[in-house]
């Protein structure tokens, strides 16, 4: 069972099979009827879906004047630079999760827990990224950031060095982070509200610490909403150029803005639709990988 | 009503400058009275707001996102809550295999999806219009939703709904009466994923608009080619205004306590 | 007074179906200023000539092509402005109808430099000039051709305050071969001039807003950009900033019109407004680029700004675009 894979050892083992016993998706079995309620999302994703996929797969076969060839895969995986660069990549959507996860948890249950105005305050702070436009969010980056920016003036009056932070992995980083932050503090804040609080009472009343009910309790109750916030910021952050477009330089490049350049700069639909079904295919991969450990487990 | 711990309410005050530090300089730059963005502004002006929200290039297209985004919303929401239920609730062969497929549009690059739909939608017939627009915005905040639901069906109780088929419930009354309102912060996450995406989202706007339905991330975009006046840092004043507005007003109204979140 | 209001529903109703009747022409055009200068200008003469509507599709150049692209047989857009690698691309794909010239009186004061070179399927409207803006409080005195103006860069005359366009912004092809013309047509040299810069170039910049920011704020000084840009800039109140094209010249980019095939007649008729003397004066006021109709006289306030059109370097697309991936995809590594 999954929930004793996760908490089932320790002396607090009975708080631990006091929990919903369907923590994590139990199954049941009962089947035919029940599958009709995915026909909509199936029937959406089949007409708009995997029919542009499969005119991006069709065009991404095409090299000049030959076809089918796959001669765009084979520039990509022969190619050290591209694959270093997908590389890169993977290892900054890794960063941006982790960064989001480790911030935005804490912040995600505050929000969970705050009461009247701190938890509408608290809410507005969370999405007020995401309601500015790109472009003025990277200037106000520039402004932060740059040589003559808040932060090396804040650093100056400390009597520190000023930092070289603008055009560096570093403002990617961060300015991703901070767009990326409400997917994470949204997805875990939403499954914490929705738990159920008894059985945290119930361990504070048999005398466990609050780190440890934390730790015991309530963490892996929160597990899934950790899923959801990582796959969603880890996809999102792979995914996008923009930011990275305009706080990055020719060092900091990631597959997305590769593709960016191969549709918008030199119209080369082609490679642009073969570099995007590699990255499908990647992390697609990793997501049936996941789901794979996670069925293992359970 | 349990008290947040110390370090906690800290951690939200250090976050909250973190994540408000860059957005005050935008809506600094929107009151700027130079014709461009310089820091600190020479001068207070409301002329840029005064722009942005009479100037006839941002308030149509202003209008066709929250059309957009509301509709995007609620067809996912239509779409995405059963498909979720089902991943949640039941066991069957494929199952992951289902999952990983409902999730896939995450996985590829918008600009790569946005190029293959305008080629599809022209294929079978159906050109740059609002149908189009609104499956391609459908297609990739199903899956925000999709999870949202999921994960947080997947840590409630579910003792309660089964209590109500015991006591005789039909499975529809069960689902508004027991499971909705259960799942409720779920939907509530997914909607405002699936609208925020919707609203921001250029790629596939920019090649499924047409002259009638130009969304605003578009109009903007265009207009930062060959413009650079601080409208656009006006236009996202407005828009946090606005979301700091209808939040207030809602609290006042029905509490956001209840309205938002499961009380319990 | 039941009579008026019906004979008032008979003119609505009439008005209505004539201006349904008549077909709308879509044309494409970058948001802001420039969609003011079609608005005012070129629709403007377009409907007192055909009594018809016109309807503006903003967006950007590449997506503009893909639109007609994706539905060749009834374009979306009509009439399309676009870049110039871009209209090549349509021409290539066989997208463009031929110019017929009796359809464009206008056509005659064209120089055949901004038709010729497009082989009678578009014309150019306007060209811009890709030359230097610097702020004359740190650099009073900027060298006067090009070749001296990168050595200085290079020996780190300017320090680290030296703004460039990227090799993958929009023009960065562009850019990549002038580099190579100020080198005798070499692009290996253009390449190891690029990299020998930067050290002091603090961005090389993808986005022309983004660049104008940073000048704004005084945190770069020498900036390779547009002059219509630049101008509009300086002009704001900002005398601190200069602007000149080096020696031998700057790098010309045109915007060309073209009629997309399968597009109502009256496209001609918007092509002949965007190039007649007139309204292309007040498109030059505007935009404060460089038009391309030989009858238009600048007013003495712009005289001197936009660009004297025998002084710029046209890039050759036909022969030069096939190149562009590649020089992209060298940028990408070397420039790292």
């Amino acid at each position: 069972m999954q929930e004793q894979a996760e908490y089932g050892a320790g002396p607090h083992r009975d708080i631990a099979r006091a929990a919903p016993a369907n923590l994590l998706a139990r199954p049941r079995t009962r089947i035919a009827p029940h599958l009709l309620l995915a026909m909509p999302a199936i029937l959406l994703l089949a007409m708009f879906f995997i029919g542009p996929l499969l005119v991006n797969f069709q065009e991404s076969l095409r090299l000049d004047k030959s076809y089918p060839s796959l001669g765009h895969y084979a520039k990509f995986f022969g190619d050290t630079y591209y694959l270093m660069v997908l590389g890169h990549t993977v290892l900054f959507g890794v960063g941006v999760t982790a960064l989001c996860l480790v911030l935005g948890y804490p912040f995600a249950y505050a929000l969970a827990d705050a009461q009247g105005r701190w938890k509408v305050f608290l809410l507005f702070i969370v999405v007020a990224p995401l309601l500015t436009n790109v472009v003025v969010r990277s200037y106000g980056w520039m402004i932060v950031l740059g040589g003559t920016g808040l932060v090396n003036a804040v650093l100056g009056r400390l009597g520190l060095e000023p930092l070289e932070l603008m055009y560096t992995w570093t403002a990617v980083t961060i300015a991703m982070t901070h767009v990326l932050l409400p997917f994470a503090v949204l997805s875990i804040a939403s499954v914490l509200e929705g738990r159920d609080r008894a059985l945290e009472e119930a361990a504070l009343t048999l005398g466990a610490g609050p780190s440890r009910v934390f730790r015991e309790v309530v963490f892996p109750l929160s597990l899934e909403g950790v899923v959801t916030a990582a796959i969603l910021v880890f996809t999102l952050s792979v995914g996008s150029f923009v930011t990275v477009l305009l706080l990055g330089k020719t060092s900091t490049m990631t597959v997305a803005v590769l593709i960016y350049q191969q549709l918008m700069v030199v119209s080369n639909w082609g490679f642009g639709a073969a570099m995007g079904i590699i990255l499908l295919a990647l992390v697609l991969a990793s997501l049936a990988l996941h789901a794979r450990l996670r069925a293992r487990r359970a | 009503m349990r008290a947040l711990p110390l370090w906690i309410r800290f951690y939200a005050i250090a976050m909250t400058v973190f994540i408000l530090t860059p957005l005050a300089v935008v809506v600094i730059a929107a009151f700027n009275s130079a014709e461009y963005n310089v820091f600190p502004p020479p001068g207070f002006s409301t002329r840029w707001l005064q722009k942005a929200v009479t100037d006839p290039e941002f308030i149509g297209p202003l209008w066709n996102s929250v059309v957009l985004g509301a509709t995007t919303t609620l067809g996912t929401a239509i779409v995405g809550v059963p498909a979720a239920l089902l991943l949640a609730r039941h066991s069957f062969r494929f199952k992951q295999e289902l999952e990983a497929f409902l999730l896939s549009p995450l996985t590829l690059p918008h600009i790569v999806l946005a190029t293959g739909m305008l080629f599809y939608v022209n294929m079978i017939g159906l050109g740059s219009n609002f149908i189009g627009l609104l499956a391609g915005h459908m297609v990739i905040t199903l899956p925000y939703m999709l999870r949202t639901v999921y994960s947080v069906y997947a840590g409630i109780n579910r003792d309660i709904e089964e209590a109500s088929a015991v006591l005789g419930a039909s499975p529809i009354r069960t689902f508004f009466q027991v499971t909705l309102p259960m799942i409720r912060p779920g939907i509530l996450a997914g909607g405002i994923f699936a609208f925020l995406i919707s609203f921001d989202e250029v790629p596939i706007a920019l090649l499924l608009t047409n002259v009638t339905n130009v969304t605003l991330p578009v109009s903007i975009l265009s207009y930062l080619i060959y413009s650079y006046d601080p409208t656009v840092a006006a236009i996202s004043t407005v828009q946090i205004l606005i979301v700091a507005v209808l939040l207030f007003v809602l609290d006042r109204a029905f509490g956001l306590n209840n309205l938002v979140f499961t009380s319990r | 007074m039941l009579r008026r209001v019906a004979v008032g529903l008979a003119v609505l109703c009439t008005a209505a179906t004539t201006a349904f009747a008549q077909e709308t022409l879509v044309v494409s055009a970058y948001g802001g200023i420039w969609k003011e200068s079609v608005e005012k200008n070129f629709a403007t003469c377009y409907t007192a000539r055909t009594g018809n509507k016109l309807a503006i599709q903003t967006g950007e150049s590449a997506d503009w092509l893909n639109r007609i692209r994706a539905n060749p047989k009834s374009p979306p857009i009509h009439v399309v402005t676009m870049a110039q690698a871009d209209t090549m691309r349509a021409i290539s794909a066989d997208l463009i109808e031929t110019i017929d010239p009796a359809k464009i009186p206008s056509l005659k004061d064209i120089p055949e430099r901004f038709h010729k070179p497009w082989g009678g399927k578009a014309i150019d409207i306007h060209v811009g000039a890709f030359g230097i803006m610097y702020n004359k409080e740190k650099i009073p005195n900027p060298p006067a051709d090009w070749k001296t103006l990168i050595e200085d860069i290079i020996a780190g005359k300017y320090g680290k305050r030296v703004s460039w366009p990227s090799g993958t912004y929009s023009w960065g092809p562009d850019m990549i071969w002038f580099m190579g013309q100020i080198y005798g047509g070499d692009i290996d040299q253009g390449f190891a001039k690029l990299k020998a810069m930067a050290p002091y170039v603090q961005r090389f910049w993808t986005s022309p807003v983004e660049v104008l920011d940073s000048f704004a704020a005084k945190q770069v000084d020498l900036v390779m950009y547009w002059d219509g840009r630049a101008y509009g800039f300086i002009d704001k109140g900002n005398s601190w900033a200069g602007y000149y094209n080096p020696k031998p010249g700057a790098l010309g980019v045109t915007v060309a019109v073209a009629k997309v095939k399968n597009s109502p007649e009256a496209a001609w008729t918007y092509m002949d407004c965007a190039l007649n003397a007139e309204v292309q004066l007040n498109h030059a006021k505007t935009l404060r680029y460089a038009v391309t109709n030989s009858k238009v006289v600048y007013p003495d306030d712009l005289k001197g700004k936009v660009a004297n059109l025998d002084e710029l370097l046209l890039l050759p697309y036909p022969q030069e675009i096939d190149k562009f991936p590649g020089w992209v995809e060298r940028w990408n590594k070397e420039m790292r």
